[in-house]
């Protein structure tokens, strides 16, 4: 299996540091490598191309982005406040109210993700985990495990001073019937069918997150535990799965990852990321089918009338 | 009752803790509402007699006497 350094971990509370750039300097091969950035990769380089080499967002993806980040933000401040022997209701009120004036101005015009499904689905979901079988793992250092900002470096990288760094943020870690699991929390408004479960096996990120928490606790971890909530008009309705992996399992993708990544280095050097058109329809369809569909002198113009560039993501940077 | 709309509303105008407690009370109830599988707009349409509405279009649009159409057999292979 291949070897793994964990060269950092952090929580939330660390002092802020200027963000390295994750590609090699000059150059856009990327050294540093988040879930996110890894599956626009495998799914489409030219996907992969619009999202992290030229940074364009649609405003529609900025709403989920939003919402998902409150969502997160919210849950984590509520960890934090039971962690200091506050009782659940007050934790409740606290953490609603800090969610209330960070999306006091924030009004997107949307039918599901809005500042009031967001404070409707984190009541929902903390009155329905008030009293969870899975527990929080509780560190070291007093504070609860959530919000765990992870990196590590593989055994090989783009240059022979420079190492692939892996990296992200896991929601929390939790203790379920004796067995240590990374937890994540999804909205989304799919119906938390059998088709929509399938999606967490085999998964990127699930895989990433499941590596990354044994990396931190150098324990074995089962998998990860995913609670997704789905937004309703009248209600937002939390169901939970477990995907687990297996030792081989991330053996062979961190072994696919050495190819992947290889590949990602002859695109950034040719400077030519080619259209997958084969996965243009997946995922639910892709938001730059419409793009793609163009001839291709004519795709820069449509991309300014219908995206906004955004500074690139960065995984490195704290949040 | 007041709406989300005016709950938030009157929350924005003075940033009263109490109005906290008044958004989280009210979904709160919302939510209880919905697991009773009462939902507010079931509640609003239960006085309404749709048989009687339909009927009562169906009447005036002469539908009512014409017979139903055939089911299509779908698209001809060419």
């Amino acid at each position: 299996m291949t070897e793994l350094t964990a060269v950092e971990l952090h929580g939330g509370d660390d002092p802020p540091i200027e963000t390295p750039s994750i590609f090699l300097p000059d150059s856009y091969v990327q050294y540093a490598w988040d879930a996110t950035s890894i599956e626009y990769l495998k799914r489409c380089p030219r996907l992969y191309q619009y999202q992290m080499i030229d940074g364009w967002q649609s405003n529609e993806e900025n709403v989920h982005l939003r919402f998902g980040q409150e969502f997160h933000e919210a849950l984590h401040q509520y960890q934090l406040v039971i962690a200091d022997g506050v009782e659940h209701d007050e934790a409740v009120f606290h953490t609603i109210r800090e969610l209330m004036y960070r999306v006091e101005d924030w009004n997107p015009d949307h039918k599901h993700k809005n500042r009031f499904f967001l404070i409707r689905s984190v009541i929902r979901y903390l009155d329905k985990y008030v009293d969870d079988t899975a527990k929080t793992i509780m560190q070291s250092n007093g504070k609860p495990a959530v919000e765990l900002a992870f990196r590590f470096e593989l055994d090989f990288g783009p240059e022979p001073d420079q190492p692939y760094v892996l990296c992200g943020y896991l929601d929390r870690l939790v203790d379920f019937q004796g067995e240590i699991f990374v937890m994540d929390h999804k909205t989304t408004t799919a119906t938390a069918s059998p088709y929509y479960w399938n999606q967490f096996e085999p998964n990127t990120q699930m895989t990433l997150y499941t590596l990354a928490g044994g990396i931190i606790f150098q324990t074995n971890i089962k998998g990860v535990i995913i609670d997704s909530g789905q937004l309703l008009i009248d209600d937002t309705r939390f169901t939970r799965g477990i995907t687990y992996r297996t030792d081989d399992q991330l053996a062979e993708w961190l072994s696919d990852l050495r190819l992947w990544l290889k590949k990602a280095e002859d695109y950034a050097t040719e400077g030519y990321w080619p259209m997958n058109d084969s996965a243009c329809d997946k995922y639910g369809g892709c938001k730059f089918r419409e793009i793609c569909s163009k001839s291709p002198g004519v795709r820069e113009r449509f991309l300014k009338g219908d995206f906004t560039k955004e500074p690139i993501w960065n995984p490195l940077k704290p949040r | 009752m007041n709406t989300i709309n005016q709950l938030w509303d009157k929350w924005v105008g003075d940033h009263n803790d109490s109005d906290v407690e008044e958004i989280i009370a009210y979904y709160r109830k919302q939510l209880a509402l919905y697991d009773s599988g009462v939902k507010p707009k079931k509640v609003e349409a239960e006085n309404v007699d749709m048989t009687k509405i339909l009927a009562d279009i169906k009447s005036r649009s002469g539908l009512a006497d014409k017979p139903k159409p055939k089911p299509t057999k779908g698209l001809r292979r060419l």
